[in-house]
């Protein structure tokens, strides 16, 4: 199939293409979805981006596995994959002692790309490191709702299928991450870039 | 912008743009990280390892199944597994005498007949005048 026309095909007809061994599907798909879950896959592991392309490799090494035995209306693509990169995060999160943050601060500002120059620039970082930085402090599931929630743009019945919870639950854990992502983010106005306008009501 | 008072933690919108603003700029995935998975898919789809792919070499749950519920009838229809068993062994025991005739039951057959016997069956001996020519 043609390329252009691969680009506006749904996740599932890809995946199916691929099955049927359509290598441009494989690049489509690569390309939809690896920046994604590799960004995910680098805030639930709070910076460790090394780590982080292990699992987003691991999880499409999955997806192409099971591309096969896909079933059409089962699932989407989006939310197996987020919640394999999920599991997998877990796992590792799990299986070491998570690094002090501060070991992790100097590689945050690297997630962002790039961006206007100078004044401009240097805010933008000032925000996405205090901001990362507060990420990174959460609680595990308060960090996977919030950025699942708020960055990555999922609805909450789909965070509820990726977590494999309620949806009660996800808007629970979603309303305590941004309360304790609020807390932690008070003392760094400056930070954020609120310092200018900073002004008392009334 | 928004306002923000002093020592309180920003406003909830104004902490839902802040993140925003990290969703629009996903980070840039390794060049390496993409051929790595680029490679994988192509060795996954060459060697024919998709679920789809694999299944016909192994039975599914659903055949195997289906097979032991066969194996089980038939053995509670003939009396259960011991005597599945026991047929078994006396039909290869049988097979096996047949083919090797052992000594002891030459022996044994010559006492019961009293000497050799050998009988010869004409199945069909209506073809006989078929072959013979004129």
């Amino acid at each position: 199939m043609a390329l252009d026309a691969l680009g506006t095909a749904s996740d599932e007809v890809l995946l199916v293409l691929y099955a049927k061994g359509d290598r441009q599907a494989a690049h489509v798909l690569t390309h939809r979805f690896a920046p994604r879950i590799h960004g995910y896959a680098t805030r639930l592991l709070s910076g460790d981006r090394a780590e982080a392309e292990d699992v987003a490799q691991e999880a499409m090494l999955r997806l192409w596995r099971v591309a096969g035995a896909w079933r059409q209306g089962e699932a989407r693509v989006a939310t197996w994959l987020y919640r394999v990169t999920t599991n997998l995060c877990t796992d590792r999160l799990r299986g070491r002692q998570r690094r002090r943050i501060s070991a992790d601060v100097d590689d945050l500002p690297n997630l962002v790309d790039g961006r206007p120059s100078a004044v401009a620039q240097m805010m933008q970082v000032n925000r996405t490191m205090a901001l990362e930085f507060a990420l990174a402090r959460l609680p595990d599931r308060q960090r996977q709702a919030v950025v699942l929630r708020h960055i990555e743009g999922l609805g909450n019945p789909q965070i509820a299928e990726v977590m494999d919870m309620s949806v009660e639950a996800v808007e629970s854990l979603t309303a305590r991450g941004k309360r304790a992502l609020a807390t932690a983010l008070a003392g760094q106005r400056d930070a954020l870039g609120y310092g200018d306008d900073d002004r008392d009501e009334g | 912008m928004t306002i923000v008072t002093k020592d309180k933690a920003p406003y909830d919108a104004e902490l839902n743009q802040l993140l925003a603003e990290l969703g629009g700029a996903p980070p840039s995935v390794p060049a390496g990280l993409t051929a790595r998975i680029l490679a994988d898919a192509a060795t996954v789809q060459a060697m024919g390892r998709t679920n789809a792919q694999a299944a016909p070499a192994s039975p599914s749950p659903a055949a195997t199944a289906d097979m032991n519920s066969l194996w089980r009838r038939i053995a509670e229809a003939v009396g259960g597994g011991r005597v599945i068993a026991g047929l078994g062994t006396a039909a290869l025991a049988g097979i096996a005498l047949g083919f090797l005739q052992p000594a002891p039951i030459e022996g044994l057959t010559g006492t019961v007949w009293g000497q050799d016997v050998d009988i010869a069956v004409d199945l069909l001996p209506g073809t006989d005048e078929f072959w013979t020519e004129g």
